[in-house]
């Protein structure tokens, strides 16, 4: 295959189903720093409504930083400050019948699955009243086992989402499985 | 005791407590990867102080444009600081000052503020 094709391929791949914006590979602070920058730009440069354009940047954010903080697949090594690692996902922004949509996957240890994935449905099946009782409720508990944040994220997103969110659990390798979430906006 | 003042960065507010006068205001975003080594120090001075005072009047102005759900969570204990502060019998009021076209921000407001009993709660919208 011709280098362009090979390329044209996966671009076109993308623009097929609306996406422009992705990043697929390490992630750190910094990088989030650089890429919500440039989120925020293009959804003021094409006149988002202000209000989308907050909470497309808002997901975006959450799900980067649940990327940083528990992704399964990591590079570990030396590091100038000792061992340091590097976390691994995929992020992607997009629009499809007029919806903006922000998903993420990145790889998860089968461990932690069952609570999540109870967790996920869970908010899934509330009402807007229900979600804000569950958010206020959980700030103001303790930080729920697992979580590394305040552990409203996903509550906070689910209360974003006029669109409804959706999500999966897939097998991967030993030990760990894709999760994939989507958010709909 | 010596004023906080912090300059505001892409993701971390800036902070202007100024603990003579019992003027203390956070502005600007918040999503930093270290919330805790940011915030406690902040929040274990304010805290501190708020205790000591005794029919004071205390003003508190938050300004922010976006903070990621692990702000809230520090967010939420700065009012709670605040209302128990108020309940002593001091004079607190906190102004919540949002760009007028933000809704979330709004939002987070009315919720935040609707808890509070005793300390008074200002929405104040400002042109973007």
């Amino acid at each position: 295959m011709a280098l362009i094709d090979e390329i044209q391929a996966i671009q076109n791949d993308l623009d097929q189903q609306g996406v422009f914006f992705c990043y697929s590979g390490y992630m750190t602070e910094d990088l989030l720093l650089c890429m919500g920058g440039v989120v925020r730009k293009k959804l003021e440069l094409i006149q988002t409504d202000r209000n989308i354009a907050r909470t497309i940047f808002s997901v975006f954010v959450e799900l980067s930083q649940n990327i940083i903080r528990y992704s399964g697949r990591t590079l570990t090594g030396p590091g100038n400050d000792g061992e340091e690692s590097l976390p691994h996902g995929f992020l992607a922004i997009g629009c499809e019948d007029d919806k903006y949509f922000v998903c993420s996957s990145s790889l998860i240890e089968d461990a932690g699955i069952t609570r999540l994935r109870g967790h996920l449905q869970h908010i899934q099946n509330l009402d807007a009243d229900a979600l804000k009782s569950l958010y206020k409720e959980t700030l103001r508990g303790d930080v729920p086992v697992g979580s590394k944040g305040a552990g409203v994220g996903f509550i906070d997103m689910a209360r974003r989402a006029n669109g409804g969110l959706d999500f999966s659990f897939d097998k991967a390798s030993d030990g760990y499985s894709y999760f994939c979430f989507k958010v709909m906006i | 005791m010596e004023k906080i003042r912090i300059s505001g960065t892409q993701n971390s507010p800036e902070v202007e407590f100024d603990f003579d006068t019992n003027t203390y205001s956070l502005k600007g975003m918040s999503y930093l990867e270290d919330i805790n080594g940011f915030y406690s120090p902040i929040t274990e001075k304010f805290e501190g102080h708020l205790k000591s005072l005794t029919n004071d009047r205390v003003s508190f102005t938050f300004e922010m444009t976006y903070f990621n759900s692990s702000s809230a969570r520090v967010v939420l204990s700065f009012l709670d600081t605040l209302e128990a502060t108020a309940e002593r019998g001091n004079d607190v009021t906190i102004f919540w000052r949002y760009p007028e076209d933000d809704d979330t921000m709004e939002e987070h407001g009315e919720e935040m503020g609707e808890d509070l009993e005793h300390a008074r709660f200002e929405m104040v919208a400002f042109p973007d």
